[in-house]
């Protein structure tokens, strides 16, 4: 799994040497804010978006982490042309590798995608790229991270016909994280603090899975703790601090 | 190449490359371990690799890509980092069907690394960029061979 995602979920320790990652869920469900968490939490971050993001979704209404903002380049292709010459092209426009690749909103790239090849083209665009600035942080003595790590989100409603990709994108995406509504909680058992409960499942071949709950407050705060299975959880005392809005496309 | 093939390929990569280093030649056992792991690719993949069609591209700052000339005279664009290919048989017998591990050509990219046949070409880094696109006038590459 992707150590920055983990990081993002507020794990500890080191884990399995990362792999790309493919974040999924519906609508709403806290997506962009992962990806945005993880992108403030490590060094240099390049977010991918089709579109700028309305607010931040890694920093409270009205409060931000400048010092954070400035590791991350947000770009913005509109569509699966520019997404793809942008990857392309990265080698040539970026002055340094970035440590964590992210893109926001890859439904709506692969809602342009003809065919299964063009959407394994996009993936393994998406992989190689990552690949390559891995090379360019080896090459680098004085950096300090190992490699770039991939994490892409994609929206699924278990409707459309971007799903039927979805085998595709898991051969080049080896670990999964997938956003569900926590019906337990939401059919009011736990005190969840919040109008909206999403559980988040790390899966990923070679390793044990993970699971954290995610809660929006009614501000749209994110906050995480750790599914703990085997044993009583105790959110409260392993409630992850650190906030973020969930701000979702 | 970072990709990875079930672990017996890989094995069975790294044995042919043993063999190849030390002999300069791959012993027949191995020529039929590798028709029996990859299927009918592996001959259309050695026919490639005998008749030196792979070579790796690389740009000045590092960007590399493969290309391989197809046995119909078509260039196909491989990636380095992970298995795409951009020839019918990658998107038919791979991503559709999944009766293939890999298609003749990422398998001839890996058999002329083993066996150091591969050819090496610098292009700009904008050029690279195309190969990667796999853009339509890639035919038009023609510096390539």
């Amino acid at each position: 799994m992707s150590a920055a995602l983990q990081g993002a979920l507020g794990a500890a320790g080191p884990g399995p040497a990362p792999t790309p990652t493919l974040v999924l869920g519906p609508a709403r469900s806290g997506r962009s804010a992962l990806l945005f968490r993880a992108a403030l939490g490590g060094p240099r971050a390049l977010f991918l978006a089709p579109r700028a993001l309305q607010r931040l979704p890694g920093a409270r209404r009205g409060e931000s982490d400048p010092r954070g903002l400035q590791r991350i380049q947000f770009l913005y292709p509109p569509s699966l042309r520019e997404l793809l010459r942008l990857l392309a092209s990265l080698h040539q426009s970026l002055p340094g590798p970035p440590a964590l690749l992210l893109l926001d909103g890859l439904e709506q790239y692969l809602a342009g995608c003809p065919g299964p090849q063009a959407a394994a083209r996009l993936a393994a665009l998406l992989v190689d790229t990552a690949s390559y600035f891995t090379g360019r942080l080896g090459a680098d003595p004085q950096g300090s991270a190992p490699c770039c790590q991939l994490i892409a989100s994609m929206r699924v409603s278990g409707e459309t016909e971007v799903e039927d990709h979805l085998c595709i994108l898991q051969r080049y995406f080896p670990a999964q994280c997938w956003l569900c509504l926590d019906s337990a909680a939401a059919l009011g058992q736990e005190d969840c603090g919040g109008d909206r409960m999403f559980r988040a499942r790390l899966s990923q071949p070679g390793a044990a899975d993970q699971e954290w709950r995610l809660g929006f407050g009614l501000d749209g705060e994110m906050s995480v703790s750790p599914v703990l299975w085997g044993r009583a959880e105790d959110p409260g005392a392993a409630s992850d601090t650190d906030r973020a809005a969930g701000a979702e496309k | 190449m970072e990709a990875t093939l079930p672990a017996v390929a890989e094995e069975l990569l790294k044995e042919i490359k043993k063999a190849f280093q030390e002999t300069s030649h791959v012993p027949d056992d191995l020529l039929l371990a590798l028709k029996f792991v990859f299927g009918s690719s592996a001959v259309a993949a050695l026919d490639l690799v005998d008749q030196h069609s792979v070579t790796r591209i690389v740009s000045p700052r590092g960007r590399a890509v493969y290309q391989v000339l197809g046995s119909s005279g078509k260039l196909y664009t491989c990636y380095t980092s992970c298995h795409f290919c951009t020839c019918p048989a990658f998107a038919f017998s791979v991503l559709r069907k999944h009766d293939s591990l890999v298609c003749k050509h990422i398998l001839a990219m890996y058999l002329s690394q083993a066996t150091g046949a591969c050819q090496e070409l610098s292009v700009s880094d904008q050029q690279l960029a195309s190969i990667l696109l796999a853009e339509e006038k890639e035919e038009g590459l023609g510096t390539v061979r």
